[in-house]
């Protein structure tokens, strides 16, 4: 059944399912491009697409009929269906999610033509394993119902207050920007972006008129790295570390395994040297707050932002005079000389402190010294990066575990100084257009760029935003267009020079959207001006394809057909390799470039802004999983707060909750405390990316903003090490915390051993317990037996996971208020512990959810039979059955149980989840129900379905749950337990596995591998007086 | 008076029998056995399943490998009726809403609630005749419910051991 | 010693009895009576409210939250449960002891019984997330395949147990009843009001087979409602006992919650009996000082069984050697909610101590009062044990709970029902059972030994 209607472009489509014959290929394109789910009501032959999520057809209108005692449904089939489109059959494409800072290759999981879920795209080989939480939720931004929906103009009457916005054609917006492009030239400032064809197409449409200026700029780019190359080594780059290779790392304020936007990257290579049983890696983390980073380090000291410098250069003093290694010439060693007494001055023990420099240098070649990122974003920067070069040089780790050639970051377009340079360019007022695509610049930027566009206007400018939302730019723009989101359009990036991915759309654009591409090309085209490719090319999918076609296989070696090439990067989504193993030469360090370098000058608090790993930047506020995931380290949702270390707080009279004012030079915010053990004391943290006006009813006034409190000295930003007086203040708001308390209280819960007793003992920490014969009988598992190991030493405590679980198993958010309740629904929790020393304590993260117990407590106590044990050793929840009493909860010593407190997926409140946005295979629960994790129950039984039809067992690894999936640094694993051969068989029978409360003996089939960490102290709080 | 006491004996069995007896025959409370909705096309299963014995997965394509069996695209009726018997009315409103590209509102049959994951593929696969479920398919002129579609009805197939087919409730609830 | 003090006051003749207990049946409702009718009238009113807003818009409505999901619903169903002990106790127990003290109280005990069975009833139905669907806990024939319930889970025990409890004490009320019934009959003079009682004394005839066969059913009733007294409070706490949480995983919760149930049940006579006797004052002459004397004792005794099951349960925690056990215990008395546990301890076990003197046994003041705070502190010892949720095995669960509108809503309001009831059953019905109080009129009168 062919479709009649042909469409050449589309026949290039190809889906990563390698079985699929080339006819059918053409037909999922085509379905792909039919019509939109989302018409459902419009009559075309997508009706309806959107209601086959349920079991098929729901337009629910009461039947007259007597005999009918349920309501009347319809079936809506296609008209004309797609073929290789079986109704409830996911289809997955490659693609590549390259938003922000940093990229990662997808699978896109479609259903009935609609996006549901983004998955790492195992082909990609930077990131082949998990993506970030931002990445995860990125897939219901897609039906944001606040997205902007059409071009839109702003009208300007005589009397200002009568203004107002009219809704305009695509063509009546390109004739009028036509006209003005005739005359005018551009200003353009975009967000930051790593897709080489999109370069070559902006510089392209730049350069067709003359006097155009483009600027790329992104709040959070950390420029200071490459200047600082530039004044190291003579040469701008972008480098990338190789955590793989590293065995020593010292991160002084370089937040790798949360905030920064490769963490999902770095957690993986990362995870690979921390195997105990080979060579383990050991982390030290210097840092101002606690960051995720900082709660995995081996060894981590605390030390204000402005004296990050002193930590380096002390190490580096350490290292060559002290312990006179590497060879370093006079007036270096002068320099270093006056950082002779770090440690006592920063108050760190000084054995400590040589005895790290030694390992650096013992482990030469081998080690990583680490800085940057927000928490390091002080004043001085640009010395910080210079020190850790020289230290990386000295140490000649430069070029072994720094790649500065093979594959380090090469498209990160986006300066710091760009801004500067975009508002000069908008003072001269030489060019009376002005576009901002995709960067919400007035939030960002404040007031001094509200003022900028305003005065640009008033001269006389036109302001035309390309934007996702009508956001706090976009408000203030006079020509509105709708950009397309990253699933709907065609696109590429660059992950690391020489690695490419290819983005292909998933779904017809759903609102009449386009995107700067596409509108570059017709403007382009329109005006005959431009280079030939530019004119060339009909739309973005064209340019995109010529591009690789002449400058990325160019570079190629092989010489394939561009048809077979473009076939096999459509299925596999990534291009490139990754180099096998770095070896280059350590380049020359410029040691004059140390010659400015100053000891901190730290006087009282100091302020120190971050971003979170949910939040970010602030561009995604309104995705309401993003606001109600639990943040890594506070556990805190919907908020953003203060955050004072233990001993400040009590000296200033400060709970949690309590509003603080916070005076930085000048700028005030109020905004709440928390308090942030581990934290040092004369630091105050406060996290960026809240308090937005127009972000959306989600994002809107959750928060304060504090993009303001960021200084700009000649076009660096400074977010920490600024002088802050924080003043207290008789107002309280409490937090949502997610988590009631954070020590362990002497139980056996997280389990932790030193390298050094690990070695001696495998199972060191665990604490075993006698029992008798257990009453039970035992349950039988003919066929599979399903379980799960989570390696704590693998495991960072991201909460990756929880986002991906909340995606795949349709779990509703339930709102700061409720959180505060207690009611939040994740499924997946991370509990965080402290032990030790309050001031400075070792940090404990474990992933929780339901425990699959074999002798199940919720089981024995529910009166309707409503959650029972099946025959494949998941404790299955019947939500149908479930009445409700709740006694299950009660009785689960994990409490890993959710309840429905109200009817939250009805969609008539800002934070419930597009309905778009659900997946089909699981249900949608109803008000008064319980529910928990099911193993993701639905993949396994779409697994064994395969398996089945092709007369086998599943393979061991062929069921992904969806955490799993999720998770960078692999540290959960899912399989059956009945197959000794199974991954997880094998991690059960190592001596580091141990069971979560054990001695209860539910016997979970969730068991988890001891942390261990390659410190010298043993960790004293566990399992105080013992049961047994 | 033992003769009146046994009156009031007999009387009280008899209720507590009638009650049983209404009890155990079940009254399909809840369900839609024989409903029998009006087609808005009236597609006739006799004819083309019964006389011309067209193989149901001719058009119900998806049911031996997906969930859903799924009621076939205006794509493949029109696949024969853009030839076959183009002058009926009912055909050409099927031809003008294919040519349109508009769909058909079909009243649906069958009615699962979403908690319930039926899967056509393992039945068919497993050579469960369509019959058995739906009936007398090929002799209906009008499709109406046959089987009650009951849990029960389910388990008591599932519960048979020469079917050894699971029984755990997470088979179809999840 | 009882025996030898009079049952009744003031040299009554039987038509004395029957003229004083018929009175209230016979006349129109005072003052004090309307308010307090009015008063409860208003309250149940307002409890509809509170329950179909919390059926309406979901439990979220209440305070229970994670973990601790079990809140005032479940405590105040176990505390009406308890209330209702004292009456099948006095009815049924002191009968088949042949306790004759116990007529003047029996039938308003009994009726207490009832209507807080009846009140206790609403709660687990209403605290379920889906209240429409309670009716699966019945084993009922059904099309799933069938799919029958868990009878492994305590809840379901509680269905069986409270829903056979309810009906006993009720046929055993109503057949206590059937004489007084008739009396009223005979004494009535409009029609309408004969054929009413006419039809709920069962056409009583008063003849010698009737009361051979009525003094034979009530013996056996009473025999069958004894054991309820001890299964119904038995089972309810297997609800926290069968559990395994540190708190509720308790071998002693059968005893103590019956001795506590005892407690309560029997305080909250004395807090009635004492209301009825202001109400009426001609009953002084039947609920005497020596009644209350009696209860106050049986109050103070329990309240000290009680306040041993305390103490007992911190041995046990410490014996145990289970961590969590230990510290469960602890942080019930010092944690964050410590509060609760000392109301219950001060209001439980301190506060029956005044009855060690006769004086203050024998003040009616006084023991309203004590009777009011043990009916506080029994609340507040179900509220507790309930509270175990709070901290239990992760810390990273731990919660404090937090009381909400509707939680005050549900406790109110489910004393406007109670009093509802009881209220017009004193209207409605014979207060005091004129048929076993007459047999006891001699007992006690010329300081001469008495019957049998």
């Amino acid at each position: 059944m062919k479709d009649m209607q042909n469409n050449n472009e589309k026949k290039y489509w190809k889906s990563i399912d390698q079985l699929e014959n080339e006819a059918r290929f053409n037909e999922m394109a085509e379905a792909e491009f039919q019509t939109s789910p989302l018409k459902s009501e419009d009559g075309n032959d997508g009706l309806a697409r959107r209601d086959f999520l349920k079991l098929m057809g729901a337009s629910v209108a009461m039947s007259a009929t007597a005999c009918v005692r349920r309501p009347a449904q319809k079936i809506v089939p296609y008209a004309k269906r797609p073929e290789d489109l079986v109704v409830g059959k996911p289809n997955f494409y490659a693609s590549v999610l390259a938003d922000e800072l940093s990229g990662a290759g997808l699978i896109v999981r479609t259903r009935e033509g609609r996006p549901i879920k983004l998955e790492p795209n195992p082909a990609n080989p930077a990131s082949p394993k998990g993506i970030s939480t931002r990445m995860q939720a990125h897939c219901i931004s897609l039906y944001d119902p606040e997205r902007l929906k059409q071009p839109k103009r702003w009208i300007t009457e005589e009397n200002f207050h009568d203004r107002k916005w009219n809704l305009l054609t695509w063509e009546k917006i390109d004739d009028e920007v036509i006209g003005l492009l005739e005359k005018e030239n551009v200003t353009l400032i975009t967000n930051n972006y790593s897709s080489p064809s999109r370069k070559a197409l902006i510089d392209d449409f730049m350069a067709a008129f003359k006097g155009s200026k483009s600027f790329v700029w992104n709040p959070l780019v950390d420029s200071a790295e490459s200047s600082a190359q530039e004044r190291s080594y003579g040469k701008e780059v972008n480098v990338r570390p190789l955590f793989e290779k590293a065995k020593y790392i010292v991160s002084v304020g370089a937040d790798f395994l949360g905030e920064d936007p490769r963490a999902h990257e770095y957690a993986t290579a990362y995870a690979k040297t921390r195997n105990p049983d080979g060579e383990m890696s050991r982390l030290i983390a210097f840092e101002g707050m606690l960051s995720l980073t900082g709660m995995n380090a081996d060894d981590r000291i605390r030390v204000k932002p402005s004296q990050f410098i002193d930590v380096l250069m002390g190490l580096a003093h350490e290292i060559v005079v002290a312990q006179g290694n590497g060879t370093v010439n006079s007036t270096t060693k002068a320099k270093l000389v006056e950082f002779a007494d770090v440690a006592e001055k920063l108050h760190i023990d000084a054995d400590l402190f040589s005895e790290i420099a030694k390992d650096l240098w013992k482990n030469r070649g081998q080690s990583l010294v680490l800085t940057g990122g927000t928490y390091a974003g002080v004043e001085n920067a640009e010395d910080l990066y210079v020190a850790a070069n020289f230290l990386n040089t000295v140490l000649g780790n430069d070029g072994k575990t720094i790649d500065y050639a093979k594959n380090n970051y090469t498209t990160i377009n986006a300066k710091q100084s760009d801004l500067e340079a975009f508002l000069a360019e908008l003072d001269a007022k030489k060019n009376k257009v002005l576009i901002v695509e995709n960067l919400n610049l007035v939030y960002y930027g404040g007031e001094t760029v509200k003022k900028a566009i305003r005065d640009f206007q008033d001269a006389g400018g036109t302001f035309i935003y390309m934007g996702f939302y009508q956001d706090e730019t976009g408000d203030m723009a006079d020509i509105l267009l709708p950009i397309d989101h990253s699933l709907e359009a065609w696109g590429d990036a660059e992950f690391h020079k020489g690695v490419y991915g290819i983005q292909q759309p998933t779904i017809r654009p759903l609102h009449n959207s386009r995107s700067l591409e596409q509108s570059f090309l017709n403007w382009a085209y329109a005006l005959q001006a431009g280079s030939k490719r530019l004119q060339g090319s009909e739309t973005y999918y064209d340019y995109v394809r010529s591009y690789w076609k002449s400058d990325i296989l160019k570079n190629s070696k092989n010489g394939q057909a561009f048809e077979d090439f473009w076939f096999e990067l459509l299925q596999k989504g990534v291009y490139g390799e990754l180099a096998e193993n770095v070896n280059l030469p350590v380049r020359s360090f410029k040691q004059s470039a140390l010659a400015s370098i100053s000891s901190g000058k730290a006087e009282g608090m100091e302020l120190s802004l971050y971003t979170k790993a949910g939040i970010g930047d602030g561009k995604y506020a309104n995705i309401a999983w993003l606001q109600e995931f639990p943040d890594p380290v506070s556990k805190v949702t919907w908020d953003n707060y203060a955050t004072f270390s233990k001993a400040t707080a009590d000296k200033m009279g400060i709970k949690e909750g309590t509003i603080v004012t916070l005076d930085v030079e000048g700028q005030k915010v109020e905004v709440p405390a928390y308090i942030q053990v581990g934290q040092h004391d004369s630091v105050i943290g406060l996290a960026l990316g809240y308090g937005r006006t127009k972000g959306g009813r989600v994002a809107n006034g959750v928060g304060v903003d504090a993009y303001p409190l960021i200084k700009r000295v000649d076009g660096k930003p400074v977010f920490a090490g600024r002088k802050v007086v924080a003043a207290k203040t008789e107002k309280f708001s409490p937090l949502a915390n997610t988590q009631g308390h954070n020590t362990m209280m002497g139980r056996q819960i997280i389990v932790e051993a030193t390298l050094d007793s690990y070695k001696k003992d495998k199972s060191a920490g665990i604490h075993k317990h006698k029992f008798l014969e257990s009453a039970w009988g035992k349950h039988e598992y003919k066929g599979y037996r399903w379980g799960m190991a989570v390696d704590l030493n693998s495991c960072f405590g991201c909460g990756s996971c929880v986002v991906a679980c909340q995606a795949e198993n349709n779990i509703p958010v339930v709102g700061k208020k409720y959180v505060l309740e207690g009611r939040e629904m994740h499924w997946m929790r991370i509990d965080r512990y402290y032990s030790g020393d309050m001031n400075n304590p070792d940090s404990h993260v474990m992933p929780v959810m339901c425990q699959h117990c074999e002798n199940a407590p919720c089981e024995t106590v529910c009166p309707v039979l409503a959650t029972v044990h099946d025959d494949e050793g998941t404790n299955s929840m019947v939500y149908n059955r479930c009445v409700g009493t709740r006694y299950c909860s009660n009785n689960c010593p994990y409490k890993v149980r959710r309840f429905n407190w109200f009817a939250l997926t009805k969609g008539d409140r800002p934070e419930d989840t597009p309905r778009e946005a659900y997946n089909p295979r699981v249900t949608v629960r109803s008000r008064g129900v319980m529910e928990k994790c099911t193993f993701c129950i639905q993949r396994i039984h779409d697994v064994k379905d395969t398996a089945k039809n092709e007369n086998r067992t599943v393979r061991d690894g062929e069921i992904k749950v969806a955490c799993e999936e999720g998770c960078p640094s692999g540290a959960i694993t899912f399989g059956n337990m009945n197959d000794p051969e199974s991954r997880v068989s094998k991690l059960f029978e190592s001596q580091r596995t141990y069971k979560l409360l054990e001695e209860y003996l539910a016997v979970p089939s969730v068991r988890y591998q001891t942390k261990i960490r390659n410190a010298k102290r043993e960790n004293t709080d566990h399992h105080g007086e013992g049961s047994h | 008076m033992p003769n009146k006491n046994l009156k009031v004996l007999v009387g009280v069995v008899a209720l507590v029998l009638i009650a049983g007896l209404a009890v155990f025959m079940k009254p399909p409370i809840g369900y839609n056995q024989g409903y029998q909705p009006t087609q808005p096309i009236p597609y006739d299963h006799s004819l083309h399943a019964g006389k011309l014995e067209i193989p149901c997965q001719y058009c119900h394509s998806n049911a031996s490998y997906a969930r859903h069996s799924s009621v076939p695209a205006l794509n493949i009726c029109m696949n024969c009726h853009n030839q076959v018997k183009t002058q009926s009315e009912h055909i050409k409103k099927l031809a003008d809403h294919y040519n349109e590209g508009k769909s058909i509102q079909w009243q649906k049959v069958h009615l699962l609630p979403d908690f319930v994951h039926f899967n056509h593929q393992r039945h068919v696969r497993r050579g469960v005749a369509c019959q058995t479920c739906h009936g007398p398919i090929e002799t209906m002129k009008e499709v109406f419910q046959y089987s009650d579609l009951s849990m029960g009805w389910c388990v008591n197939c599932h519960r048979k051991p020469e079917n050894n087919a699971p029984v755990s409730c997470s088979t179809c609830h999840y | 010693m009882l025996g030898r003090s009079k049952l009744v006051l003031g040299d009554k003749s039987f038509k004395d009895i029957t003229e004083d207990i018929c009175a209230p049946l016979e006349t129109l409702p005072g003052k004090p009576w309307l308010m307090m009718f009015g008063a409860a009238k208003t309250t149940l009113l307002f409890y509809f409210g509170v329950l179909f807003y919390i059926a309406y818009t979901g439990m979220g409505t209440m305070g229970v939250s994670h973990p601790i999901m079990w809140g005032t619903d479940i405590v105040t169903f176990v505390f009406w449960v308890g209330i209702g002990h004292a009456g099948t106790l006095i009815s049924a127990i002191l009968f088949l002891f042949r306790q004759k003290w116990r007529t003047g109280i029996a039938r308003a005990a009994e009726a207490m019984t009832v209507f807080a069975v009846m009140t206790a009833g609403i709660f687990p139905l209403m605290h379920t997330g889906r209240p429409w669907l309670a009716f699966w806990l019945f084993p009922y024939p059904n099309q799933r395949g069938p799919l029958w319930v868990n009878f492994r889970s305590p809840l379901l025990w509680d269905v069986f147990a409270v829903s056979t409890y309810a009906t006993v004490s009720i046929v055993f009320w109503y057949v206590g009843l059937i004489p007084d019934f008739a009396t009223v009959r005979d004494r009535a003079k409009n029609t309408l009001r004969k054929n009413i009682y006419g039809a709920l004394s069962m056409g009583w005839r008063g003849t010698n087979r009737n009361w051979r066969h009525y003094e034979m059913v009530y013996l056996l009733l009473a025999g069958l409602s004894t054991p309820l007294v001890l299964s119904v409070h038995t089972i309810v706490s297997f609800d926290f006992a069968v559990a395994n949480l540190p708190g509720w995983h308790t071998t002693i919760f059968p005893p103590y919650f019956i001795a506590g149930a005892i407690f309560s049940g029997f305080a909250m006579v004395v807090t009635l009996m004492t209301l009825v006797r202001i109400g009426f004052p001609q009953i002084k002459d039947y609920i005497t000082l020596d009644h209350l004397e009696v209860m106050n004792k049986i109050i103070m005794t329990t309240g000290m069984m009680v306040g041993y099951a305390y103490g007992s349960e911190f041995f046990i925690a410490w014996y145990s050697g289970v961590e969590f056990e230990k510290f469960a215990f602890v942080n019930r008395a010092f944690g964050p909610m410590g509060w609760s546990y000392w109301i219950m301890v001060s209001c439980n076990v301190i506060s029956p101590q005044v009855f060690w003197f006769k004086k203050f046994r024998r003040s009616i003041p006084v023991m309203f009062v004590v009777s009011i705070i043990v009916n506080i502190g029994m609340w507040f010892e179900r509220f507790v044990i309930t509270m175990s949720l709070h901290r239990d095995f992760l810390p990273a669960n731990w919660a404090v709970f937090h009381f909400k509108f509707a939680d005050v809503g549900v406790l109110v309001g489910s004393f406007g029902m109670f009093f509802t009831l009881f209220l017009l059953f004193l209207r409605a019905f014979p207060m005091v059972s004129m048929s076993e109080v007459k047999p006891c009129l001699e007992v006690g009168r010329d300081g001469g030994g008495h019957h049998e």
